[in-house]
């Protein structure tokens, strides 16, 4: 049985199909990726994936169960997660903060514990901290446990979104252009870094524009345009498919690419 | 060197701000030795404020909603307390449990509509819920007493032992703004205190992380419309009479200035900020020349307080200070061993 399995999943917001008929599986320990060019409604399967739109139609099976009906707590107790492609940091928390929001649905008391000092909220405290030391070496800012997430510079901070993500233990995780805005050094090392999460997840869900990244680490690629599913295959696969590079460089741009240009 | 490590012992164990908390409420509390009975009242009211302020923080600094109608809870919790006397004959004590229920369930009805909006809706609907109240304060007279206001309100009495004394009164306030500024630091820093920051700072990530953000809306809600009740029943029973013209709009404009010039989210600055606030007017009314234009120099001040808080001088007096609070700290101490 596939991780996930997306059957005939369509949004229309208006007049507008975002995401047309798509259908697609994800395999357990591979990093499926979905491209496309700008607008082409990859942030909306994610946002679909994630129980932040219904869509209107089409299903989604994590592990051979639907998700229909489950609310935005629900997909993440079940084992989704995400980043944002604008980085979305609790700005005023610490860096500690933020991983401990990212397992809060995993720290066994509740609000009622919560306002008065006792045994169980103390040890759930204290576990959960612990834990903390752990993903925060995974994500490698152990250093600064106590800064502010947002002075940290800006690759750690992308770093800290996915450490957030992977506290919540998720199945599958969806990664929302994760190396947006870095250099090519840093963009080297996340690709390694992002694989290494393979460890922690059953199965990662990129959205991405950068093509070395995409390239590198990708086991299958999902091309998107215009909402509808223009192909899918391994890297290699896709690279060389007529109507992909159609859809990135326009009509014509076959010769260019056969060319070698 | 001993007395050194010991206390910074207890600063770190404390923190700064709470310690900073406590020795204001020691000093605060041998006030009543020094004054007369006219500055007490003052101080009176100022400590009322405090609870006031810290449950309008928790809303605002924590939970990320500014209420302009929170004198609305304030109001709930005064009138319960004065009308279970005016028709039951209860007194303090044993309408306390009811002055928690109202207040609670006054601030779960705002909570409700209040989840589902966000900005300029926000300030619509707390003002009009709190104009909503008013009205029944006003005009529901059977329960109320209408534009008479309840009048005679008697002292509070603890289990048959009467503060009758402004002093005795006094103290009692202390002792509840210590207890809900404890009570209060116990949610910030549990899990649903956490939650409730990360919804202020980003609801969108907050609802991505499984945060449930209505019932967290409900709960903060809920928690501070409850404080606010408990000081509204305290300036029922000190200044013993009540009508509706208490709990305007205005009351809650001055408790969110008590909440912003001590700063979001730092109940040891409501702390002060109540003082000061509650304080200043009346100091004003008592310079002679400036009598008629009081209102009008408690605004500039105002004006420079929120523009000091934010002014480079401020900020450089502030990195100062905390600066040499760390060293006080860590001068005989590695850093923290953490678990």
């Amino acid at each position: 049985m596939s991780l996930l399995e997306v059957n005939n999943l369509t949004i229309a917001f208006g007049g507008l199909v975002a995401v047309d008929d798509l259908s697609f599986t994800m395999e357990r320990g591979q990093i499926t990726s979905l491209i496309g060019p700008n607008g082409a409604g990859k942030t909306t399967v994610i946002n679909m994936l994630t129980g932040f739109y219904t869509p209107d139609s089409g299903e989604v099976k994590l592990d051979g169960e639907l998700t229909k009906g489950w609310d935005t707590t629900q997909y993440v107790r079940k084992g989704f997660n995400r980043t944002f492609q604008n980085i979305r940091l609790f700005s005023n928390l610490t860096v500690e903060d933020n991983i401990l929001i990212g397992m809060q649905h995993r720290i066994p008391y509740g609000s009622f514990l919560s306002l008065f000092p006792n045994k169980v909220k103390n040890t759930c405290e204290r576990e959960a901290r612990e834990e903390v030391t752990e993903i925060l070496k995974k994500i490698g800012l152990e250093g600064h446990r106590y800064d502010k997430s947002t002075s940290l510079p800006y690759g750690m901070q992308r770093k800290l979104e996915i450490g957030r993500a992977l506290a919540s233990k998720p199945k599958v995780l969806l990664l929302d252009e994760p190396a947006a805005g870095m250099n090519p050094k840093e963009k080297v090392e996340l690709s390694e870094f992002i694989k290494s999460l393979l460890n922690d997840v059953d199965g990662i869900l990129l959205i991405e524009h950068d093509m070395k990244v995409i390239m590198s680490i990708s086991d299958k690629i999902i091309v998107l345009n215009h909402g509808a599913k223009i192909a899918e295959g391994k890297p290699e696969e896709i690279q060389r498919n007529p109507e992909v590079i159609e859809a990135y460089l326009g009509r014509g741009g076959k010769q260019h690419v056969d060319a070698g240009e | 060197m001993k007395n050194e490590n010991k206390f910074t012992e207890i600063v770190k164990r404390l923190g700064v701000r709470h310690l900073i908390f406590f020795v204001t409420m020691i000093v605060l509390a041998i006030v009543p030795l020094f004054v007369n009975s006219y500055v007490l009242k003052i101080f009176q009211s100022a400590a009322i404020n405090m609870i006031f302020g810290m449950s309008l923080n928790l809303l605002m600094g924590i939970g990320g909603t500014v209420s302009f109608g929170h004198a609305a809870f304030y109001g709930v919790g005064a009138y319960t307390t004065a009308c279970m006397w005016y028709h039951f004959g209860w007194n303090f004590t044993s309408a306390f449990p009811l002055v928690i229920l109202f207040s609670a369930i006054a601030g779960l009805l705002l909570a409700i509509p209040m989840s589902r909006v966000t900005g300029r809706y926000v300030t619509i609907i707390t003002l009009s819920y709190a104009e909503i109240l008013n009205l029944i304060m006003r005009n529901w007279t059977k329960v109320t007493n209408g534009v008479m206001g309840i009048l005679n309100i008697p002292n509070i009495k603890l289990f048959g032992f009467e503060l009758a004394y402004k002093d005795e009164q006094y103290w009692f306030i202390l002792v509840l703004v210590v207890v809900s500024y404890v009570m209060i630091n116990w949610l910030v820093n549990s899990k649903l205190g956490r939650n409730l920051q990360a919804m202020r700072d980003d609801s969108i990530a907050a609802e991505a992380m499984g945060i449930p953000l209505f019932s967290h809306k409900v709960i903060i809600f809920t928690i501070s419309a409850i404080f606010a009740g408990i000081a509204g029943a305290l300036y029922a029973h000190i200044y013993g009479y009540i009508d509706y013209t208490v709990f305007t709009s205005n009351l809650s404009f001055n408790c969110i200035s008590v909440v912003v010039v001590g700063g979001l989210g730092n109940f040891v600055g409501t702390i002060f900020g109540a003082l000061f606030l509650t304080i200043l007017p009346e100091m004003l009314r008592n310079v002679e020349f400036l009598f008629n234009y009081r209102m009008i120099v408690y605004g500039v001040i105002l004006v420079l307080v929120m523009w000091w808080n934010h002014s480079i001088p401020g900020a450089k007096i502030k990195a100062k200070l905390r600066s040499i609070f760390n060293k006080l700290i860590h001068r005989n101490v590695e850093s923290v061993e953490e678990v």
